[in-house]
Formats: C-alpha cells, structure tokens, sequence
C-alpha cells in the first residue's frame, strides 16, 4: 500500500503524495473496501483511510478553521465510518457517504459551539507544515506561504453554505449532485451557492494580489 | 453564455483552476489522529461491536420472543396440571374403602352389639354406599337377643337340639356359622 504503513508497525502515513495518488482510484473499489472492512478485514480499512484521510482532512480544516477542532471532528468522522460499517450499502459511493458524515459532523460542531473556540490556529498549522519541506527552497516557500494565506482569507469571507458547497466541490471531488445531496439542497441551490463562491474566492484573491 | 459561464462551467468540469490552492498537498492529518482511527478500527472489528449486534438484532428479537412464550406456555401447562391432579382430601370413609373384606353387605355384629357396616372391596372410592335390603334390615331388627352374645347363642343352639328342634337348631346353627366365619371355617366345627 502506497503512503501507508501497516497498523502491525504502528508507524505514520508516510508521504502524502502516496495518498494523493490513490484517492483516483474507482469508487466502486471503495465500495468493496467499506464492505470488506464490515466484514472484518483491516486491510482494507486501512487502504480505504489511506486514500480519503488528506482530502476530509483538508474539508474540515478549512470549514473549521481550526486544526484542533478539525482533528477532533476528523476522528468523530472516522468513528462514524467505523460504527456505521455494516449499514454501509455498496451502491452509495464511498465519498459521498463520508463527506455526508463530515458535514454533519461540522453542522453539528456549529450547533454545539457559537463561538470559534481558541486553538492552533490555521496560520500556525500551514506555517509547520512548510517548514517540514526540507527540500523546498526558502523564496519558494514564502511565496506558497503568500498564496496560502490569501486563499485562506478569501475562504473566510465567504458564507457557510457557500464555502461549504466550495468546499465539497474542492476536496470531496463529489459532483454538484452529490454536493447536493450532501448539503440538503436541490442541486441548482447547490450550483447557485458554488457560482457565488467561486466569484467571490476569485475576486478577493484578485484583489489581494493586487494590494501585494 | 457569458465569459464568467463558460469559466464556471469549466470549473464545475474540472477542467480548469480558478486560483492557485498550494498547501492542499501538506495539509495532513497528525500522525497521532491516524493511529488513534486506525486503533479504533482495529478494535471495532476485533471484538465484534455495535454493526454485528445489529444484525443479531434481526433474528435475536423473534427468537427472545419465541423462548418467552415457550417458557410462559409451559409455566401455564404446569399450573393447569397441578390443579387437576391435586391429591383428593383423605377421610376416614374413604381410607375403609380400599380395605380388602370378603364379599358381604350388612351384617348384625353379635359382640359389639351395633351394626357394622361392610363394603365390598371391590367398589369404587366414590360410589354412593349400597342400599340396605329392606328385609335384611327387618331381620335385624327383629333378631333374637341371645344373638347378642356368642356364649347365649350356642347355649340356645345347644338348648333347641336337646329339646329336639332339629330344624329350629340346625337354622340358628346356620345363621351363626355364617355370621361368625371363623368358626365356620375351624377344622372341628
């Protein structure tokens, strides 16, 4: 398994381009992973988790805005997957069953907390994560740094449900259909909501750049 | 279709990015949350939890249900049997009922003086006594009184033969033997 080290050794997922590469593979693979896992065979956990980790990761980071709470709901997320195994049918797609999870998994965080509870922040956790590039070089990084920010706080000003739909759409690769299905909405709100994401995200980076 | 559709019908498509997103290939989870999930799993799966109790759920409930009215319809059954096989009251008339007499119905005891009654052994427990012959209960009603005692009895016999009421002796002879069976039955009578 590419990216991903065995649960005997305990060791970390190791590159995350491994991840990345997989995350194309077909869903229909996924669906008999999810069902080979309820069966009992950890392996197949383990490829399923490896393939989606990054990118509910990435969800819920920038939803939350928050690394803490994002690890926190990232484990309830995958605590549900878990649980919810053997309920688990083969002809609903895999992502869309797991972005499902995690958005009510955040809609539920909202109801709980009205205010955004203190923790690492955001700037902190993409600041560490470029440092650990040792490869990179410095005028890259900064750069990237530059650019991470100004998508971050264009994120920021968006709407919940837009950036939520945004978001879905960036990281689940779930079709507007799905996105739709997902968020509770008929598919042209959903579409309205990403057209209107996707103007203001453009705009404010446009207009950051600028300014810089 | 304006410029900004055809760009936002490519972005639906995937076929084009609006804005650069460099850090989506470093935003990861800590490795501490993958061992804590892929801990989780492994446990989950090693001792059976909540997925496979909800399938046994599916026939555990008919099954529950089907051993408790089993064990309610033997609980009845053996309370039904009970009651009717509860043992009769023993009384004192009843216990005289399965002793074994010789065939006989109501006879004068000479000694006690009153009437014992007798069954046959082989009448049922619960059958209503026989009646009384009415002729019987006029003999003994008009009995002789040297009846009464065995010794005054035989003396009477002993007195009719001397007299020469063969016949009257030999009747009276009769009566007693038959009333008294034990001396019918000796050896030297």
């Amino acid at each position: 398994m590419d990216g991903l080290t065995t649960s005997e050794t305990g060791a970390p997922f190791a590159h995350p381009r491994a991840a990345r590469r997989v995350e194309s593979v077909s869903d229909d693979e996924d669906a008999q992973l999810m069902l080979a896992y309820a069966r009992g065979e950890m392996r197949a956990f383990e490829t399923l988790y490896s393939r989606h980790r990054a990118a509910l990761y990435r969800y819920l980071v920038r939803q939350s805005r928050d690394t803490e709470i994002a690890n926190d709901l990232f484990q309830e997320v995958w605590s549900r997957v878990i649980v919810n195994r053997g309920r688990y049918e083969a002809r609903a797609k895999f992502r869309t069953f797991l972005f499902t999870l995690a958005h009510n998994c955040f809609i539920d965080h909202c109801r709980r907390m009205k205010s955004r509870p203190a923790g690492t922040s955001i700037e902190d956790a993409d600041a560490a994560d470029l440092l650990t590039d040792d490869d990179a070089r410095p005028e890259y990084e900064l750069e990237r740094a530059e650019n991470s920010r100004r998508y971050r706080a264009a994120l920021a000003t968006l709407p919940q449900e837009q950036r939520d739909v945004y978001l879905l759409h960036e990281e689940s690769d779930l079709s507007l259909e799905e996105i739709a299905r997902v968020t509770g909405v008929g598919t042209e709100t959903a579409k309205s909501r990403l057209r209107y994401a996707v103007g203001k995200l453009k705009a404010a980076m446009m207009a950051e750049a600028d300014v810089s | 279709m304006t410029e900004h559709d055809d760009e936002f019908d490519d972005f639906l498509a995937r076929r084009r990015k609006l804005f650069r997103r460099p850090e989506q290939d470093v935003l990861e989870p800590p490795h501490e949350v993958d061992r804590l999930v892929l801990r989780q799993a492994r446990e989950a799966i090693e001792t059976r939890g909540e997925p496979r109790e909800i399938r046994g759920m599916a026939w555990g409930a008919p099954l529950a249900l089907a051993a408790s009215l089993l064990v309610a319809f033997t609980i009845f059954l053996n309370v039904g049997l009970t009651k009717k096989e509860r043992v009769p009251e023993v009384k004192v008339d009843q216990v005289a009922l399965r002793r074994d007499y010789p065939p006989a119905t109501v006879v004068t005891a000479p000694m006690a003086g009153t009437a014992v009654r007798e069954y046959r052994s082989d009448a049922s427990p619960g059958a209503p006594l026989p009646a009384e012959p009415a002729a019987e209960a006029g003999a003994t009603r008009q009995a002789p009184e040297w009846r009464n005692d065995t010794g005054t009895w035989l003396a009477e016999i002993q007195r009719l033969r001397s007299e020469g009421k063969s016949a009257e002796a030999d009747a009276e002879l009769a009566e007693f033997k038959r009333q008294h069976k034990a001396y019918a039955v000796s050896p030297d009578r």
